[in-house]
């Protein structure tokens, strides 16, 4: 086996570079150069879901406006600034600014100015949502993607290239993510004790919310433990999503798994954790199916590599074409 | 006319999208998110685009990125302090508690509903959600109900206006129903009045 000669590397290093080693690592990992694509398409999503949150998933937060002002426990955060008792016309005046401003940050329109506004907005949001008596945690992943959305680069030129910055956003939701996972296993340890592991807390979830799925389950405790000591051990693997390769891989889909059996249990839907959950995954590559997959099911030619053969189909310009012009493109080659 | 989120889709040519995939030569079929920085596609019309930090200056890369690592510790630390230390109070920064508590497998589970009599005299069960409250939010306001049954008055008078019977109501009472457990399954349900409220 060959060696190399001549002259060798120190055996030790000085702690001073391996702290520069570790620390130029530790700002490899956390500016990954990611497409820019994929934090714009991402944002795209996040937006276009606060949108569908605000009016479907949590427009229960609404009722509060109605409550009697006395039920109101505002939170740390709301006594600090202080933010006003809810009332229908508050909400209503949140409800739609969030509104327009989703849809405008959606549609790129000051994506930094609309997206800061989503954020706050949304905050204030959740701020009344948890100011009477309850505080879930299932949206902190989804206010981090609020916050750090804003930094991604509005340029579109950039949207073809590599991105730091966009790399940053996106790794700042996957670690919101697995902080979520992770630190709820924490949660169960400190409030519940190891005792947690062996006590019906499953069952008196399904006594309280259970589904048909689940009712019959109550009568196998030993089942329900044994599911309990499942979720335990997935939230404290939860760090493995951010490996690379396979493992990532299954441990997020035993993500999605864990929550499509917490929904079908106990109709508990997660979805603004759910909707983070992509910024692991490349979403770039899935396109819009609207105007893109229509056009290459007619020029058959169904994948973006394999268009790429063909090269571009329209350059620079071509927004000012019109689609009679286009078609004909297209149809000539 | 307005470009989407979705790169290169607009809202009203979106038929016109510029596909800016490269040729072969230039993007080997490859993940984009194994690419390196030398394998990126090229920019319309030919250059390669080079990635958004790296074509800014020195001193703003360094800026944002110093701004970028403040705010990742300063989460990360109240997050990780919250865990440990802090309560729902401190929200955004509270810890993440959901079904984190214990019960007993000979233990017992509640669960609150609301019982009403309208002046017309007619008996009503209500869900929680009836009167504007989310069963948990019912279950952490629990004791406050005890010790101030006025706030069911309050309760009452909006029920009066938006509730499901949209009737002003002459009595209304909050039942924790109560489910026993023997190792671990149901064995027995029972009902408390927390606390009851009457027109007088």
């Amino acid at each position: 086996m060959a060696r190399e000669i001549g002259r060798s590397k120190p055996a030790t290093q000085s702690p001073g570079a391996v702290l520069q080693r570790a620390a130029a690592g530790l700002g490899r990992w956390w500016y990954p150069s990611l497409p820019h694509n994929r934090a714009v398409v991402f944002r795209g999503i996040i937006y276009a879901f606060v949108i569908v949150d605000v009016l479907l998933t949590s427009f229960a937060i609404g009722w509060h406006g109605e409550l009697p002002g006395e039920l109101y426990q505002p939170l740390l955060i709301g006594r600090i600034l202080p933010l006003p008792v809810p009332t229908p016309l508050l909400l209503s005046v949140i409800k739609t600014a969030l509104l327009v401003f989703s849809a405008l940050a959606l549609v790129r329109k000051m994506p930094r100015l609309t997206g800061i506004a989503v954020f706050v907005l949304y905050l204030e949001w959740m701020v009344v949502n948890f100011s009477y008596g309850k505080v879930d945690h299932d949206r902190f992943a989804l206010l981090v993607a609020l916050a750090v959305l804003p930094t991604v680069s509005p340029n579109a030129a950039q949207d073809e290239g590599l991105d730091e910055a966009a790399g940053w956003a996106l790794r700042c939701v996957q670690v919101a993510v697995v902080l979520t996972y992770f630190m709820a296993a924490y949660a169960k340890l400190r409030f519940g004790g190891i005792e947690w592991l062996n006590g019906a807390t499953l069952v008196r979830a399904i006594l309280r919310r259970g589904t048909v799925v689940a009712d019959p389950l109550i009568a196998y405790p030993a089942l329900l433990i044994g599911a309990q000591h499942l979720i335990v051990a997935f939230e404290l693997a939860s760090p493995l999503m951010l490996a690379k390769g396979r493992l990532g891989r299954v441990l997020l889909w035993a993500a999605f798994a864990f929550h499509a059996g917490i929904y079908a249990t106990l109709r508990l839907s997660f979805i603004p954790h759910l909707v983070c959950l992509l910024a692991f995954l490349p979403v770039e590559r899935v396109r819009p199916p609207w105007p893109v997959t229509t056009r290459r099911r007619r020029t058959g030619r169904g994948s973006p590599d394999r268009y790429s053969s063909q090269g571009p189909v329209c350059q620079g310009s071509a927004t000012k074409l019109s689609r009679k012009a286009l078609a004909e493109r297209v149809s000539t080659r | 006319m307005f470009r989407s989120c979705f790169p290169g889709v607009t809202f009203e040519a979106y038929r016109l999208r510029v596909v800016r995939v490269p040729s072969t030569e230039h993007h080997p079929q490859k993940g984009a998110a194994n690419a390196g920085a030398g394998d990126q596609p090229p920019a319309p019309g030919g250059s390669t685009s080079r990635a958004f930090t790296v074509g800014l200056p020195t001193a703003a890369r360094r800026r944002g990125r110093l701004v970028r690592n403040l705010l990742t510790a300063l989460v990360f630390l109240g997050v990780i302090t919250s865990s440990v230390w802090g309560e729902d109070d401190h929200f955004p920064f509270a810890p993440f508690r959901m079904y984190s508590t214990t019960t007993s497998p000979s233990g017992t589970v509640t669960m609150p509903h609301f019982e009403a009599v309208t002046v017309s005299g007619a008996r009503l069960e209500l869900e929680t959600e009836d009167l504007g409250l989310r069963t948990a939010e019912v279950l952490g306001l629990m004791d406050r109900f005890r010790r101030e049954p006025a706030l069911l008055r309050r309760l009452a008078q909006t029920h009066g206006a938006t509730g499901p019977a949209r009737s002003r109501l002459a009595e209304l009472s909050l039942v924790q129903g109560i489910h026993s457990l023997r190792d671990g399954r149901p064995d027995g349900y029972s009902e408390e009045i927390v606390s009851v409220w009457r027109e007088r």
